[in-house]
């Protein structure tokens, strides 16, 4: 036997290995996604037949959740740009939705009031952008104004007390129509209805998400986020660029607030509150920023395990919600999905 | 009938500046050095407050009460510092999550072992003062008295001694004063506990006055990081002089308007100074 053939096929074989694991991980990979959906998906459309009216409705609320921490992790996952007042822009279209739904009472209601839910927070959203981006101002600057924003959105929202109800909220909110003229016009009420139609919301946002980041655009956000300095030698206009990725996530947040409201049908100022902005945080955070699903499944997972435990334990469960961001920080700092990716 | 009203008022607004140097300057100096915000800088004034809380429970005196605290406080600090802000230096964004996960797990823990409820500690220092025309509380001009006292003494330290020596060359060039032979990481823990420090004597400091709860660090984050927004990090002037600005703006405009159009007002113009000076009114370099 030649000794120079045999180690020249263990050669061979030993290269080949890495090439073989790889391959098997990418199917698995595939394999595990496509799992996940095929086992996610029927678990989801069912959901209302195992469980009772009341843990639907609960639902519903997280479904819209999801969507929000779904657009948080757009602007701080994929924008690297960290806000300490999403929740203001949550709460901006939700109220914004609101008070169209209660003051307009017409054919269509439900479009104009989610219109007004996306294009308010936006606006916002696009006015801060060109004051601060413009300015070079980011990081933890950044931070802060958005928590100032937040702040005086929300005092503003107690203030006003004869639009907005005051400490009181507003409450009731006209229900989510679907209008087509000259075919229907149907109010989405009952737990199921409202929990069917959120589903193909979260399902249209999450595919929408996925559609913005693997775009060219979603390429511009994650080169900002990686190297700031050189996006502008490419001849990028980098403040144009967080602009457009700050109004955007802040639309979709508003646009989220805008189906919160008629779908619970009562808000607070405790929307636009630093509690809420903690919490979304901490959901993109546990799930995992920059992956999308993971904005998903974190938002899910807190809030289920949030309502099993703060039943009778509030400020446990407020101190718990802290120190899973204190150990996320430290320990996990890619969240769940990103450990699983791993 | 005439000035007095607004004497006291002028008054009252230098007692809360000087808290708010003490609170504020604390901010800066954890920022200055270590390019980090404490989002949990309020949560170590409430704990300042609530050790002269429990001390006073306790049967301890409020002045013995007003020497521990800042002590208390500033070892919490280093002890958060060394385990868990050490690790994220080069994160930014990390360590502002992290502060604030911190505050909210310290709000909680307070609100857990020692209560929601509203406290109140009595007047350690009743009595006032008539000079001018105007009668004058004891308590407020004591605590005038003392911020100027312990200013000067972080003045001392940072401009005359070696601590404040490798401080200053912390800030201006981290590895530089490593490569020299400065423990930097020593440093760090330091400043993070003198700035805590701080914030724990303004709390004890402002415990008379005013309700104690465990919410009640929230509201003087928000004034402490104006200061340092519109005074900048980098100059003890800087800061007393913002403090200074911002009390006695807040004090003129709760003669005439709504206290929230008040706080909305200092917000904005604070957005506005972050936007056109973001190394704040006084300094001189950008910061970031």
């Amino acid at each position: 036997m030649n000794l120079h053939s045999v180690t020249r096929s263990i050669q061979k074989l030993a290269s080949s290995v890495p090439k073989l694991t790889q391959a098997s991980v990418g199917i698995g990979r595939l394999g595990r996604i496509s799992l996940v959906t095929l086992l996610v998906l029927p678990l989801a459309v069912a959901f209302p037949l195992m469980v009772g009216r009341f843990q639907v409705g609960l639902m519903v609320k997280f479904l819209i959740f999801a969507m929000f921490a779904l657009s948080l992790d757009l602007l701080w996952g994929y924008g690297g740009i960290l806000s300490l007042g999403h929740a203001g822009f949550f709460g901006l279209g939700a109220y914004a939705t609101a008070l169209v739904l209660i003051h307009f009472d017409g054919p269509g209601a439900t479009y104009l009031g989610l219109l007004a839910g996306m294009i308010v927070p936006a606006l916002l959203a696009a006015l801060l952008g060109y004051f601060l981006f413009y300015g070079r101002v980011g990081g933890m600057y950044f931070a802060i104004i958005t928590l100032v924003v937040s702040t005086v959105l929300n005092q503003m929202v107690i203030t006003f007390i004869e639009f907005t109800g005051g400490l009181n909220g507003l409450y009731p909110i006209p229900p989510l129509t679907i209008y087509i003229p000259g075919l229907f016009d149907l109010e989405i009420t009952g737990a199921a209805p409202l929990y069917y139609s959120m589903l193909i919301c979260l399902v249209l946002f999450f595919l929408f998400c996925r559609k913005t980041v693997n775009s060219g655009f979603g390429r511009l956000t994650r080169a900002i986020k990686d190297n700031e300095t050189r996006v502008e030698y490419f001849g990028y206009n980098l403040a144009n660029g967080k602009i457009a990725v700050f109004c955007l996530s802040c639309a979709l947040a508003g646009l989220a607030g805008g189906l919160y409201a008629p779908a619970i049908g009562f808000i607070s100022p405790d929307l636009l509150g630093i509690a809420m902005t903690t919490e979304v945080l901490v959901w993109v955070a546990v799930g995992g920023k920059g992956t999308l699903t993971g904005a998903i499944l974190g938002a899910l997972l807190v809030n289920l395990i949030a309502f099993f435990l703060s039943g009778q334990l509030v400020n446990l469960w407020y101190l718990i919600m802290g120190m899973f961001l204190v150990a996320i920080v430290i320990f996990r700092p890619k969240g769940i999905m990103g450990y699983l990716r791993e | 009938m005439g000035y007095e009203p607004y004497l006291v008022q002028f008054f009252n607004g230098l007692s809360i500046a000087a808290i708010l140097i003490l609170v504020g300057y604390g901010l800066a100096v954890i920022f200055g050095m270590m390019r980090i915000i404490n989002w949990a800088h309020g949560e170590f004034f409430m704990l300042g407050a609530y050790v002269v809380f429990v001390i006073g429970e306790a049967g301890g005196s409020y002045w013995l009460a007003l020497l521990i605290a800042p002590i208390i406080v500033a070892l919490v600090g280093a002890i958060i510092e060394r385990f868990l802000v050490r690790h994220l230096y080069k994160e930014l964004l990390a360590t502002v999550l992290l502060t604030w996960g911190l505050s909210i797990c310290l709000r909680q823990l307070v609100r857990l072992v020692i209560g929601p409820e509203w406290r109140y500690i009595g007047n350690p220092l009743p009595g006032s003062m008539t000079f001018l025309g105007i009668s004058y509380p004891l308590y407020r001009l004591f605590i005038v008295v003392l911020a100027v006292a312990v200013m000067g003494l972080v003045g001392y330290l940072m401009l005359k001694t070696r601590f404040g020596l490798y401080c200053r060359a912390v800030r201006q060039n981290r590895e530089m004063a490593a490569a020299l032979g400065v423990d930097t990481d020593r440093i760090n823990l330091l400043a993070f506990a003198l700035g805590t420090g701080l914030a724990g004597l303004g709390g004890a400091v402002m415990a008379p006055l005013v309700t104690i709860q465990p919410d009640m660090g929230l509201s003087f984050l928000g004034d402490s990081f104006l200061v340092v927004i519109v005074g900048g990090a980098g100059s003890i002037m800087g800061i007393v002089v913002s403090a200074l600005l911002l009390a006695g703006v807040r004090a003129i405009l709760s003669f005439s308007i709504d206290p929230v159009w008040s706080y909305i007002l200092v917000l904005l113009f604070a957005t506005v100074i972050i936007r056109f000076r973001p190394q704040g009114l006084l300094g001189t370099k950008r910061e970031e």
